[in-house]
């Protein structure tokens, strides 16, 4: 590094003022993140209002339409089946993979005999290619006797046509979802565990609370933090979720599992309505700024008081 | 800083990067290629690959220019050609289904090809067709598939039944076949263009139109297609099972009666005869009985826009020589379960895979996916497979799934 | 907090975690054990855990996956460390410099995450063709941090900010300028969280198929989900052949991760945690 920033900042250890020096911290993270995000959404955010098609692709030529496209895409009756997929589909994921999450993270954090090498295990179904992931769960879903299937009828249960009726193919896929977030949670939430100071459960068992109680008490304001970046995470890496839906029933059948993330995708992909499927992910960027402006605002309140 | 001046920054920063892609925008026209190897986009696979390459290094001794295969799944096939296309990249050739000739076309990424002193009538009218767009010819067919309906003979005799022609057959049969643990009849019913096209010989015997897909007769067609699935003579699995899942139950005796592609029809014949089951073969059904009018599948040899000049020449004749090459069309048939759309070489194939007859005579009645909306076509698609699932588990009446299908094609095209 | 001891003791413990390893990882076990059957009997109604027939076949031309799980160790390592190198003076500057739009800079890196990756693929390609990088090792680099990069700055700036500043100060009086505190303190004392960054920025780029197949356009350069895709033909897929290269590609990836568990907790979040 060359000496005039150190200089300038030797002047003034504790300056507050943003220097230009201080900018090249910043400087590498916001040109990748105009590359590999600004410019594709400002493009998204310009196509929700351009007759966008195939050959504007080539030629680049494209009419502004003004609010046309979202309103297609607003009333179309798939628009309301998608957000109300999505929504239900988001918030079962988030909660149950969190409960499943935390409860694990409680449990690894007794250290017995192989439990950090077992929670490391945990992470492996991160490691194989997602398509080899949705496979393995095919063959479990599969339609009639799939090993979930074979395993409900020894227990005398008909099989379910999991992936293949309108009643379970979103529930299959919100498991297959939560399969893959339990060990993001769990992570997340054994870390936040661990860096509770055991004074402070000392302290609890000495004035003899119960497991409960120190629970609610103690653990739990413990791991605020820990958990409003989880969820906030977890809601905009499940709110993009596409690849599961997109392997397993392309949204099918009929629109029963159809997320706005693939409904976006096969607007702008296979019906080549790119304006249309603009618009639909616009809608996207509207929930995750919702989410994101009320995690901002609880942690302002927070950091206030 | 309150929330005020949070939104402000927030619309700033937002009015900003809009106005940075508003500047940019897309792609600019694309830049003229170097010379250099002619590429030639394909979703082939396995086997099909060196054999493919076999062919084109023919075509790189005739022409003196190299011919290389850039292999892509068939999924992202024509988005991947749009996009190379798009950045000045564009290949010299696509090799893909002939349903996309249309929307590649419209969308300026084929070339219109010279196809010399080659007669027209030496090839089956609709494929040959199918390499056409607004009256321009920009590729030529390699070969076709379709969608036949096997049968277990054995079920059937014993049922009294003939092989189904008419609607009326077909349910009959299904119902008559349909017993505990096993299914009349089942179709893929997999979203997308595997299922819709299997549905069109359906629309179009019933007087419907791939342009209107809310008409009585498309509604009709619907609840026919979709009433094996609902009245639980088709197995619900099939919304899952491609035709080389099919082909596996009817081998086993637990389907009766299955419409399935033409390339798993070898592979079908073979695990029969291992169970000792034996197949019969008729063309799809119609509504009253009549010869269908039925789709054809099959890829279509063409030009990319980015050649011109020498390069385009090159291009042209060896789409020429692939779609004319005998020898070489019935060898790929054998392999794909393809029949020639180059009538000359259709015999010789027949003779190798005798099972195709039933393909070869349902080519003679067959219409292009594309001719009665173009470019349109896989907005139609994608809205037909949702609307016949919606229909066959219940989830909404024909009219209905039909209606709204008809709505959410039509919007924007 | 110690709530099974009383009731299973420790080993009674270890067979529960075992059982619990057993369920969530039974898709992985059929992955592994299903590429030594052959892929007929993929397409048979009832699955197997255990083959019915045994072969090696699907491994017969595993060597040629070789250069593909090498490429794609190349990109995920790559952009881990892309990650953490542009990732960590960022989460810095929004820690220590307490820019009063910190709030809305944490805002829209949050928010650019929320897009589907095929959303944004296509204008990628196109801003990549124009500044050269389709088919280029970098360019996938640059694709693939996509996750981690936001990811480490997130996870990384409320633990930055939970170093004593007394600690820092310390080191400017030593005349160390903020570079040079970057590195001799900060980072070694968030090693482990910056491991643990690194680790998830691996994870996201690992197994990366859509950029693979939107930014390669000759076919040079094939990781490993790329070259999966070989196996898939229209209507047949060569499910013996996949298995058989997920199942070599977990060696690599599970060494890593056994090699690294010692930090996969440790230390993540603390910096949150302290707020």
């Amino acid at each position: 590094m060359s000496h005039v920033i150190e200089n300038s900042v030797r002047r003034r250890p504790h300056g507050m003022r943003a220097s230009a020096a201080r900018v090249l911290f910043i400087l590498p993270v916001l040109a990748f993140l105009l590359l590999v995000f600004g410019y594709p959404i400002a493009f998204n955010i310009w196509l929700t209002f351009q007759s966008y098609d195939l050959k504007s692709m080539i030629t680049g030529v494209s009419e502004f339409v003004g609010f046309a496209n979202i309103v297609s895409a607003v009333t179309d009756p798939n628009f309301g089946t998608a957000l109300l997929n999505t929504l239900f589909f988001t918030l079962a994921s988030l909660f149950v993979q969190f409960i499943i999450g935390l409860a694990l993270a409680l449990f690894f954090y007794n250290n017995f005999p192989l439990s950090r090498t077992i929670r490391a295990m945990l992470v492996l179904p991160w490691l194989v290619p997602s398509i080899v992931a949705t496979t393995a769960w095919r063959f479990i879903f599969k339609d009639p006797s799939g090993f979930l299937n074979q395993l409900l009828g020894v227990f005398g249960v008909a099989p379910v046509h999991w992936l293949t009726s309108n009643d379970t193919a979103l529930v299959s896929i919100i498991i297959i979802n939560i399969w893959i977030g339990i060990a993001f949670n769990l992570v997340l939430l054994h870390s936040g565990l661990q860096s509770i100071p055991t004074e402070q459960y000392e302290a609890a068992a000495i004035d003899c609370a119960g497991y409960w109680k120190r629970f609610w008490y103690i653990t739990m304001p413990a791991l605020r933090p820990v958990i409003a970046v989880l969820l906030v995470l977890g809601f905009v890496y499940t709110l993009k979720q596409f690849d599961l839906v997109w392997t397993l029933t392309k949204g099918g059948p009929g629109n029963s599992s159809q997320l706005l993330s693939t409904w976006s995708y096969s607007l702008s992909f296979q019906s080549n309505k790119f304006g249309q499927g603009a618009a639909v992910a616009d809608v996207l960027f509207l929930l995750s700024g919702l989410i994101i402006i009320g995690y901002t605002y609880v942690q302002r309140k927070h950091a206030n008081a | 800083m309150n929330k005020l001046a949070v939104a402000a920054v927030m619309a700033a920063a937002l009015a900003v990067t809009a106005c940075g892609g508003n500047a940019s925008g897309p792609a600019g026209p694309q830049e003229p290629k170097d010379k250099g190897p002619l590429v030639v986009l394909t979703y082939a696979q396995g086997d099909q690959l060196p054999m493919y390459q076999e062919f084109f290094d023919k075509c790189s001794a005739d022409t003196g220019y190299k011919f290389e295969q850039l292999q892509v799944d068939s999924e992202n096939i024509f988005n991947k050609a749009i996009q190379l296309t798009a950045s000045g990249d564009g290949p010299a050739a696509i090799l893909a289904d002939n349903q996309m000739v249309a929307g590649l076309a419209n969308a300026g990424v084929l070339s219109p090809i010279s196809i010399g002193d080659l007669d027209p009538n030496d090839f089956v009218e609709g494929p040959f067709k199918s390499g056409q767009f607004e009256g321009r010819q920009y590729g030529l067919p390699v070969g076709n598939n379709g969608e036949v309906v096997v049968y277990n003979k054995g079920l059937l005799d014993e049922a009294g039944l003939e092989a189904p022609k008419s609607w009326a057959d077909l349910t009959e049969a299904a119902k008559k076949l349909t017993t505990d643990g096993r299914y009349g009849f089942a179709q893929t019913f997999v979203a997308g263009e595997t299922l819709s096209w299997n549905f069109w010989a359906q629309l179009w015997s019933a007087g419907g139109s791939i342009a209107d897909l809310g008409s009585p007769e498309a509604v009709e067609a619907a609840t026919f297609w979709a009433s094996f699935l609902k009245d639980g003579y088709a197995p619900q699995a099939q919304l899952q099972w491609q035709s080389t899942d099919i082909i596996g139950e009817v081998a086993a005796g637990r389907v009766a009666m299955a419409q399935v592609g033409t390339w798993t029809l070898s592979n079908l014949l073979e695990q029969a005869k291992a169970n000792g089951i034996e197949i019969g073969m008729t063309t799809q059904v119609s509504k009253d009985g009549s010869a269908p009018i039925v789709p054809f599948g099959g890829e279509v040899l063409s030009a990319g826009s980015s050649v011109s000049g020498d390069e385009l020449q090159a291009v042209s004749e060896c789409i020429v020589s692939w779609s004319t090459d005998v020898e070489g069309l019935v060898k790929r048939t054998k392999l794909l379960g393809y029949l020639p759309s180059y009538i000359p070489a259709q015999e010789a194939a027949l003779r190798e895979s005798p099972f195709l007859t039933v393909l070869s005579e349902q080519l003679k009645t067959s219409r292009g996916r594309t001719e009665e909306v173009g470019a349109d076509y896989q907005s139609r698609t994608l809205a037909i497979s949702t609307a016949l699932q919606k229909i066959a588990t219940g989830d909404a009446t024909a009219q209905d799934a039909m209606t709204e299908a008809q709505a959410s094609a039509a919007k924007g095209e | 907090m110690r709530r099974f001891r009383s009731s299973v003791g420790p080993y009674g413990q270890t067979v529960v975690g075992i059982a619990i390893l057993a369920v969530l990882l039974f898709p992985l076990a059929w992955v592994v054990l299903s590429s030594f059957q052959p892929t007929s009997d993929f397409y048979k109604p009832n699955p197997t855990l255990i083959p019915r027939t045994f072969t090696l076949e699907n491994y017969a031309n595993i060597s040629a996956q070789f250069g593909p799980l090498a490429t794609s160790l190349l990109i995920a390592v790559l952009s881990a460390a892309l990650s953490l190198v542009i990732g960590i003076p960022a989460a810095y500057a929004l820690a220590v410099f307490r820019w009063r739009r910190i709030a809305v800079a944490m805002f829209l890196i949050l928010i650019t995450q929320v897009v589907p990756t095929v959303m944004i693929a296509t204008p990628v390609f196109l801003i990549f063709s124009k500044i050269g990088l389709l088919n280029s090792i970098p360019g996938l680099v640059i694709a693939n941090s996509s996750a981690g990069v936001p990811f480490t700055v997130l996870v990384l700036t409320p633990f930055i900010a939970g170093i004593p500043a007394s600690l820092r100060e310390a080191a400017y009086l030593d005349g160390a300028g903020e570079w040079r505190t970057l590195l001799s303190v900060i980072i070694p004392t968030t090693r482990s969280a910056i491991i643990a960054a690194g680790l998830f920025s691996f994870l996201f780029a690992w197994g990366d198929f859509l950029w693979a197949v939107t930014l390669n356009t000759n076919g040079t350069i094939t990781p490993l989900s790329l070259s999966l895709f070989k196996f898939i033909a229209y209507d047949y897929v060569e499910w013996g052949g996949i298995m058989a290269t997920a199942t070599i590609a977990l060696i690599p990836a599970t060494i890593l991760l056994i090699a690294s568990q010692r930090y996969i907790s440790l230390g993540l979040t603390a910096g949150a945690v302290k707020d």
